[in-house]
């Protein structure tokens, strides 16, 4: 009977190579592509979050790799990234040679919504996702594009939510009369028309000084004597990092100070600014409470003290240079958790399919950024950040706290108005 | 008309098109040979002004931006459809280059500055938030239209064609001769009976529709830009210094620029880019140095040996 | 607001003329514009920053050494570039690329060795508070740049026109081949003067973070322009007129940061423009033969 057995194992092995897959056709590795500016005016904001991302991507693959749904296991994650050197125009040659030549199945954005904005017809075009991570002009989303779903931060114009709102307590406080400084950019300018709106619909405050400069202002001298000869109660400020760093120092130099002041990026970049000195003068002012200032109790994923250990750790490990733990490198580790969180709802690779599995995520996944909430055009509405009054502790600047103060149901004291 | 032409014609001009036609059908990186495509006009607009008469123009993205943002308007206020509107960008081009005309008066290195002070001045006008009505202002530019890419690729070519012959007609032309020799000696030239004044505001022109009808076709591929893209120094500087690497005043100089440097750039940004921007200005300083007259005198050279 | 616009104008002003002055002096002896002047200031933001704050010495002693260091900087890089360069077709236009390829050099080499990040220097360390004047107050930073400027326009002006070597250096700017047919060795010359050039650019880098606000290697090209924006203003070739186009730059610009604050960056550029073609000798300078 030995011929028989032979036969039988032979059928049955043919059988077993014949019949379907359990796992239809899943890939060997999940190949995601990543731009990042190295070199240039970006490299600042982008290398850390890049950074992150392969951190992120390296403790997922030691662990085997990500799980997707609809292949039942996990896949190793390849991350192939490109340098575009801060040039909108490379991007976009960079982003079609990661869709047309890489072929990769998820495809993320540079930092910036300058960058960003090579890679959304690029990605339009091919039909692909664009899972952009920091870009938030409200120019990217639209009803009639399905391919881009913004990740770590609020659109532009409802990023700043909580200043443009608690511009109607600011009466109840004691404050007549508002100015308004900002940056002409996209970024800032949308912000300063939120709450340039808001003030002017409310009968108790007046405007009495409302400036725009260029982006590229880096002295601020004269401009803070003429918002002083105004004479305002509240001064709202909306700049880039070197104009903040600019601004602060000119408030330093000419020994000014107001009774109520919000910086844009007084809580985002707070170790920049004590690098540089000015701190100081951020002491009883007011800024949105950036996740990588202000710890959240994520649901999902690692808490901020946890992630700056492990992505200061990865940085020393790796040799890297120059690259400081910020919001930035958060939204990378962002960008990672939604990745993950979303293949594991997703049936396949298909990219409508992808974007179906990220809006399920919608309004459920809470992380070290705040709750994910998606608009129907794949702008982030979540994530907002409260308001928060930056105080000095007992070595001034060095050890401060963060009071928050709007809105109510994340309130933890009272505004001090005016600031001592 | 010598047989020079037509012989320059179908050795330079052809191949490089049929070159250009073939390659999306092996390389799928569309955008890539697109941009290709916009340094190579670039570079030869350039090369009429520098060339021809003289003049280096470090502000000459001033009219690829000019070309791209007259689409943009005509495209979101008058509705106009794009091939329309790519010819519009053209007219925007050349008005700026009337407007700038004056600046043709100047010598040397003030020509250079000012007319980079000249593109900076428009950029600074487009981006401004009061003219974000018309312009967009700092918010760019967002432009709806179907996508067809083949359509806008086999216009770039048809541009690259046109100001490849019109660089290859001076060569050989009257006119061009005439220019030649008033940039290398305005005094006697004149004394000979050459109009340089307007000679020199012809190509100048010419250069500039140039750029601006290929920063049109720019802006209809790109379709949603911030003004700092199409208004990149960079475009300035890479056309200058490829058409210098390959050689000013030829033809195929500038072609061989576009196609060795562009194609290290982009290699490099896939795989060493921090080395870029210091490699880069090395290079710009050795061929001043060492090659100002590019390449393809290395070739005349060894030619006439 | 208007007398307060003026008079900062006029401070600031003349830090301007100190930004301007070193790339006139250059361009009027070989008639090359130094396209990375900017970038010497930057070098010279980064030395005062290490200075300053690494070192914290003394303000004189640190612009002393900035002079000196770059002077003697800038002499090598006048001998390495220059007679090559002026044996070209058409020097004065290669000369902007040329250069442009060295300040692209020196900030992506500042930038891989230190990063990109903002960089600043507290103004307590120049020492003295906000000086009030007209009821609003002006950084102390302020005044004592422009002391220093007026004290290295001083020194230039002592150099050109009560010394053996600056009497040649104007020989040389007014007319060259002459200047070479009397017997001046226009190299040695030249590169005296190049390397002054490089040391008050470094000089007024020591100040620029102050009246700057922050700095990162990429400052550099924006300041060529209105570097060269002061000089055309004042007059090309006239170190001194520098002083005044100094001053009319940055009255201008603070009058339009009260007034038209959006459109501040662009008065500059409308001005270089304005002036090269209405007055391209400048205000102060002689006509300069047109093409």
């Amino acid at each position: 009977m030995q011929v028989k057995s032979w036969l039988c194992a032979t059928a049955c092995l043919l059988a077993a190579a014949l019949s379907p897959a359990m796992a239809a056709d899943a890939p060997t590795e999940i190949k995601i592509g990543a731009l990042y500016a190295g070199s240039g005016q970006m490299a600042a904001a982008s290398t850390p979050l890049h950074v992150a991302l392969e951190y992120w991507a390296d403790g997922l693959n030691r662990n085997g790799g990500v799980f997707v749904k609809g292949f039942g296991k996990k896949i190793p994650i390849k991350l192939v990234s490109y340098d575009d050197q801060s040039s909108p125009a490379l991007a976009a040659n960079l982003t079609n040679q990661l869709i047309t030549v890489d072929k990769v199945d998820i495809l993320l954005a540079d930092s910036t919504s300058v960058m960003t904005a090579s890679a959304v017809p690029v990605a339009r075009d091919h039909k692909m996702l664009l899972w952009d991570i920091t870009g938030s002009s409200p120019n990217f989303f639209s009803a009639d594009n399905p391919y881009i779903v913004l990740l770590a931060l609020a659109a532009t114009d409802r990023y700043p939510k909580s200043i443009a709102e608690f511009v109607d307590q600011m009466p109840k406080l004691g404050i007549k009369n508002v100015a308004i400084l900002y940056n002409t950019a996209d970024y800032t300018a949308f912000q300063a028309i939120a709450v340039r709106k808001a003030v002017l619909a409310n009968p108790n405050l007046k405007l009495v000084f409302d400036r725009g400069v260029p982006a590229n202002t880096t002295d601020y001298t004269l401009l803070v004597n003429n918002v002083q000869a105004a004479q305002p109660d509240a001064l709202l400020e909306f700049g880039y990092p070197a104009n903040e760093i600019a601004f602060l120092r000119a408030l330093q130099d000419n020994g000014s100070k107001f009774k109520f002041l919000f910086t844009g990026y007084g809580l985002t970049e707070m170790s920049l600014m004590q690098t540089n000195g000015v701190a100081d003068q951020l002491m009883n002012t007011y800024a949105l409470a950036a996740a990588a200032s202000y710890p959240r109790k994520p649901e999902v994923g690692l808490d901020l003290e946890h992630l700056r250990e492990a992505f200061e750790k990865w940085v020393e490990d790796h040799h890297q240079t120059g690259v400081e733990f910020g919001f930035n490198a958060l939204a990378g580790y962002q960008a990672g958790l939604v990745i993950e969180n979303a293949l594991a709802e997703a049936n396949s690779l298909d990219q409508l399919e992808l974007r179906r599995a990220v809006f399920t995520l919608s309004g459920k996944l809470v992380t070290l950024d705040g709750p994910f909430i998606l608009a129907p055009d794949g702008s982030q509405s979540g994530e907002i950040l409260p308001l928060g009054q930056i105080m000095p502790g007992k070595n001034g600047a060095k050890d401060y706290s963060i009071n928050i103060v709007w809105p109510p149901e994340l309130a933890t004291a009272k505004p001090l108005y005016p600031a001592p | 008309m010598p047989k020079a032409f037509p012989r320059e014609v179908a050795m330079v001009i052809l191949p490089l098109l049929l070159l250009f036609a073939i390659l999306p059908f092996v390389y799928d990186n569309g955008l890539l040979l697109l941009n290709f495509v916009v340094f190579l006009v670039l570079a030869q607009g350039l090369n009429l002004t520098y060339g021809f008469a003289g003049y280096l123009p470090f502000g000459y993205v001033g009219f690829f931006g000019a070309g791209a943002y007259g689409f943009s308007m005509l495209v979101t206020l008058a509705g106009a459809p794009p091939l329309l509107a790519v010819l519009g960008g053209g007219a925007a081009a050349v008005a700026i280059g009337l407007l700038l005309s004056p600046l043709l008066r100047l010598q040397g290195a003030y020509f250079g500055l000012a007319s980079l002070a000249a593109a900076q001045a428009l950029l600074q006008l487009i981006a401004n938030p009061n003219l974000s009505d018309l312009t967009g202002g700092p918010y760019g530019v967002k432009l709806t239209l179907p996508y067809t890419p083949r359509l806008i690729y086999i216009l770039a070519l048809v541009i690259l064609a046109v100001t490849m012959t019109l660089v290859a007609w001076l060569r050989h032309s009257r006119f061009g001769l005439q220019l030649k020799a008033a940039r290398d000696n305005p005094i006697a030239a004149s004394m000979a009976g050459i109009d340089i004044v307007r000679g020199r505001l012809v190509v100048w022109l010419a250069s500039a529709v140039a750029a601006g009808l290929i920063g049109a076709v720019f802006a209809w591929r790109a379709s949603t830009f911030f003004p700092e893209a199409v208004f990149d120094l960079n475009f300035s500087i890479f056309a200058i210094v490829f058409t210098l690497f390959g050689g000013a005043g030829t033809l195929a100089g500038p072609v061989f620029g576009v196609l060795l440097l562009y194609g290290l750039y982009n290699f490099i940004g896939v795989s060493a880019p921090q080395y870029f921007q210091l490699g880069f200005g090395l290079l710009i300083m050795l061929l001043v140095l060492f090659f100002p007259q590019g390449l393809a005198a290395l070739f005349r050279r060894k030619g006439a040996a | 607001m208007l007398a307060y616009a003026l008079a900062t104008g006029v401070i600031f002003g003349l830090y301007f003329a100190l930004v301007g002055v070193g790339m006139n002096l250059v361009f009027g002896v070989m008639r090359i514009v130094n396209l990375a002047h900017g970038d010497f200031i930057m070098l010279g933001a980064f030395a005062a920053f290490w200075l300053f704050r690494g070192m914290g010495l003394p303000a004189p002693v640190v612009v002393a050494l900035c002079f000196g260091a770059f002077f003697l900087i800038g002499l090598p890089v006048y001998y390495a570039l220059v007679p090559r360069l002026q044996r070209a077709a058409e020097p004065e236009m290669l000369s902007l690329i040329l250069f442009f390829g060295l300040s692209q050099v020196i900030e992506a080499g500042v930038a891989m060795l230190f990063g990109n990040t903002e960089r600043s220097i507290p103004s307590r360390l120049l020492g003295g508070g906000p000086v009030h004047l007209l009821g609003q107050t002006i950084p102390y930073a302020w005044f004592y740049a422009a002391g220093v400027s007026v004290v290295m326009m001083f020194g230039v002006y002592v150099y050109l026109y009560r010394t053996q070597l600056g009497r040649q250096t104007r020989a040389i700017m007014a007319q060259k081949q002459e200047a070479v047919a009397i017997g001046i060795d226009v190299h040695k010359i030249s590169a005296i003067a190049f390397g002054i050039g490089t040391g008050l650019a470094a000089t007024a880098g020591v100040f620029a973070p102050f009246m700057l606000g922050s700095f990162t290697p990429s400052i550099g090209v924006p300041l060529d322009l209105t570097s060269f924006a002061v000089v055309i203003i004042g007059s090309l070739g006239n170190p001194l007129g520098t002083v005044l186009g100094g001053m009319i730059f940055g009255v201008s610009l603070m009058l339009m940061r009260t007034y038209f604050s959006s459109f501040a960056d662009l008065l500059p550029n409308l001005v270089l423009i304005g002036v090269l073609l209405i007055r391209p000798s400048g205000l102060l300078g002689k006509r300069v033969r047109h093409a």
